[in-house]
């Protein structure tokens, strides 16, 4: 909750100068776990990603079906076509993509950042997040 | 002689600043992950997340 939030300040705060790219790598022995990344994707397919995304976190530890499925529904989305998203794991091959990329860059722990290609395991706090971009950005002037 | 070692400590240290920098830098695959804020922006953040 506390990172999603830090995240958005900052993706805001540096709207015209950053590019923010998820990439879900649910735990994924936890079912309801992987299913909030396939309902966050399934959103994704009606445009409405970002606003699921955010609704996983103000809403964080109810992933059961029945609470997504209220999710899509506060999101207006086609309930039968989100429905049958998850039932067939329509995004399943994106999460097994997203796994190898995990292993290949030695991503170990969540939440895990890469900021112009240089990595950073872990929460950041507000401060740490905004003294890296600035660093960046004073490079990219360079 | 004293120069000699002068140039040498500095080109050991801007080809091992060179080494570390290059090596700190990942290239993370963009694909068609979902993303916001413009292509071409200075700054790309790739976060790894799990909601739970």
């Amino acid at each position: 909750m506390a990172v999603s939030s830090t995240v958005k300040k900052i993706t805001n705060e540096y709207s015209d100068k950053l590019r923010l790219v998820i990439k879900e790598v649910p735990y994924a022995p936890r079912q309801y776990s992987v299913n909030a990344a396939l309902a966050a994707l399934a959103a994704g397919d009606q445009g409405k990603y970002w606003e699921m995304h955010d609704l996983l976190f103000e809403r964080w530890q109810q992933f059961g079906e029945e609470s997504l499925m209220i999710n899509a529904r506060d999101l207006g989305l086609d309930l039968e076509r989100f429905n049958k998203s998850m039932n067939n794991k329509k995004h399943a091959e994106d999460l097994e993509r997203n796994y190898r990329q995990a292993e290949a860059l030695h991503v170990f722990v969540t939440p895990t950042f890469f900021i112009n290609g240089k990595k950073f395991d872990g929460e950041l706090t507000y401060g740490e997040f905004k003294k890296i971009i600035e660093e960046e950005l004073s490079h990219a002037k360079q | 002689m004293k120069r000699r070692g002068v140039i040498f400590v500095v080109a050991f240290l801007l080809v091992s600043c060179a080494s570390i920098t290059s090596q700190k830098r990942a290239s993370v695959p963009i694909d068609d992950s979902p993303q916001q804020g413009p292509a071409s922006a200075p700054i790309t953040v790739v976060e790894f997340l799990d909601y739970t």
